[in-house]
């Protein structure tokens, strides 16, 4: 077993940029109460933003931050029709967002390769003429630094009297309203805010695996960051790794088995069965996840 | 045929296709429309019973052969039966243990995605199509065949009957009575589980109907469901939740937009794959400007939904 190492950290790379748009999706369904199935979407625009950019001679830097600012665009975008109504429109509503990004950027062979996609995108930094394992190591750490930072960026943000108004408007938004809280306002900036982190990750995930298709960006991706962000524990920041973590095993998991006992499936097929049936599992039995959520750090007793 | 007569017929044309593509809108989601008003949640999953109904009308009518009508009516029955089934398995369990709107939501997001791709594990990535032969006839110089006529008829038949059903049959009055107040209904002894139970086999009925009509027109494959899944959003809600005659003035509203829309794309050399900004233009727009949808304009009954 040579090929153990890469394995192992290929998959904690994955995990990695999983539990971010795990986060980003936590800082909105899990303490704001907003239901967004589009996350696939920022993350691709996030992912072809920052391909866009480093293809055509930009630093790969560069990619990142633009990746942020155009999927928060996005995400500020969409919720202008989409905040002011009710959860159940707006999931519709970012479940056809997805799905329109998508065909778009099928369709635009000009600007996004259509559905080729974009190849040889540059990792952020290289290392592979060193050797494959010190690159994937490197990866690994430029994850884990990129996960830390949002992490600490969720964690102040909803500690914070704002992460206050964000967790009543979970509970009772006409209670909310009625201490003069701006619920628009609130959701919007948590929507944008998310929507950047999601396209952060794109952007990490368009440079790590080094090519973009608009096939990568399916209902199914956003659906296993779902599984991710309930099964690690909603309005927990820690939970988003453990959720990654533990999804991205069984995935990995399953891989292995499947290979092992010769099942006549196709992968990719029973690693979405697995998903779906996955999500609706976790919903049943386990809604508030592994980890608990905590209390307000910023209003504790001395 | 001169010119003029030429763009006349072009037109004509046109507007024929928008009827058709309405009518298969139409009886998409009407079932989807009649659940979310009923159950308060909107179904993500109901696309794929589009895409099941088909492939069990093929599996009748051209595996075990059994002719193309006969294995429709079978289809029906059996997508309303799975679609009962996994109410019963699924959001019956989910509300019963007290879950909120989102993860009613999710969970039918995660249904969805497990339905579509057991399809596409069973039936691979190809296209399969019906062996029945529908004979086309002019009328005047526009081409119609009888599959076409058969839509057309279908969602008008489904539009008379579901309209006749709630507004004269003392069951589907007792339904109007649930969706509108649950606790009242129950109050005055409606039974709102069977009610439930007839309201999801409906909708599996309807959305087979509708998918195996729409296979035979085109072709049969898994993304079948995919392909209506935004149209049936827009016109539930641009018809407003749970009324009958606002989605089907929105799917026909929005069918004649789609054809319309893809002369002028193919006009202007684009991808016709771009009628899907039509879905979410009107989606946005009717969220926006008129979030109660058609039916608060077109009749008098105004759809309070909360």
């Amino acid at each position: 077993m040579t090929n153990i190492v890469p394995f192992i950290l290929d998959g904690l790379i994955v995990a990695g940029y999983f539990a971010i748009l795990a986060l980003s999706l936590n800082m909105e369904y899990g303490y704001s109460g907003l239901i967004n199935f589009g996350k696939a979407a920022f993350f691709a625009l996030g992912a072809y933003a920052s391909a866009m950019l480093t293809t055509n001679g930009y630093p790969a830097f560069l990619g990142v931050v633009v990746a942020m600012i155009v999927a928060g665009l996005g995400g500020l975008l969409i919720s202008i029709p989409a905040i002011r109504v009710k959860s159940d429109y707006l999931a519709i509503i970012t479940l056809v967002f997805a799905e329109t990004i998508r065909v778009i950027l099928k369709n635009e062979s000009w600007i996004a390769g259509g559905v080729l996609g974009i190849r040889g995108v540059p990792p952020l930094i290289d290392f592979r003429n060193v050797s494959y394992e010190t690159h994937l190591i490197i990866q690994a750490f430029i994850v884990m630094t990129l996960f830390t930072i949002f992490a600490l960026v969720g964690w102040l943000l909803t500690n914070s009297p704002f992460g206050r108004i964000l967790r009543a408007i979970r509970e009772d938004e006409l209670a909310s309203s009625v201490y003069g809280k701006n619920n628009i306002f609130a959701k919007a900036v948590v929507f944008g805010l998310g929507s950047s982190i999601a396209g952060a990750a794109g952007s990490f995930y368009a440079q790590y695996i080094g090519f973009v298709s608009p096939d990568l960006f399916i209902l199914a991706i956003t659906l296993q960051i779902w599984i991710m962000s309930i099964l690690g524990g909603p309005a927990t920041i820690m939970g988003s790794f453990v959720g990654a973590l533990v999804v991205i095993s069984i995935n990995r998991g399953t891989r292995l088995l499947k290979d092992f006992l010769n099942l006549p499936l196709d992968t990719n097929n029973l690693m979405f069965i697995l998903t779906g049936a996955l999500l609706i599992i976790v919903v049943i039995f386990k809604p508030t996840g592994i980890l608990k959520e905590g209390r307000v750090e910023s209003v504790r007793r001395r | 045929m001169g010119l003029e007569l030429l763009i006349q017929f072009s037109i004509l044309q046109t507007i024929i296709n928008g009827i058709i593509t309405g009518s298969i809108y139409f009886l998409v989601a009407v079932g989807l429309t009649l659940q979310y008003r009923l159950m308060k949640f909107p179904n993500l999953s109901h696309a794929e019973f589009f895409a099941i109904g088909a492939f069990l009308t093929y599996f009748f009518a051209d595996i075990i052969r059994i002719g193309f009508w006969p294995g429709l009516a079978i289809s029906m029955l059996l997508t309303g039966l799975l679609s009962t089934a996994i109410y019963l398995a699924v959001f019956k369990t989910l509300l019963s243990r007290g879950a909120s709107l989102l993860h009613l939501i999710i969970a039918s997001a995660g249904l969805g995605v497990l339905l579509r791709y057991i399809l596409w594990e069973i039936a691979g990535r190809k296209s399969y199509f019906f062996t029945q032969n529908f004979t086309p006839f002019d009328i005047g110089y526009i081409r119609l065949t009888t599959l076409w006529l058969a839509i057309i008829l279908a969602a008008a038949a489904v539009f008379i009957s579901l309209n006749f059903f709630l507004s004269k049959m003392m069951l589907g009055k007792a339904l109007r009575g649930l969706a509108s107040n649950p606790v009242l209904a129950r109050l005055s002894g409606i039974r709102s589980e069977y009610l439930i139970l007839l309201v999801w086999m409906l909708a599996g009925m309807m959305a087979s109907l509708g998918g195996t009509l729409r296979a035979a027109d085109t072709r049969i494959i898994p993304e079948l469901g995919v392909e209506v899944l935004l149209p049936m959003f827009a016109v539930s809600i641009l018809g407003g939740i749970g009324s009958i005659s606002g989605a089907f003035t929105a799917a026909y509203i929005l069918g004649l937009a789609e054809s319309l829309g893809v002369v002028a794309l193919s006009a202007l050399g684009l991808s016709t794959e771009y009628k899907v900004l039509i879905s979410f233009v009107a989606l946005v727009v009717t969220i926006i400007a008129l979030p109660t949808g058609l039916s608060s304009v077109i009749s008098k009954e105004k759809v309070r939904y909360d």
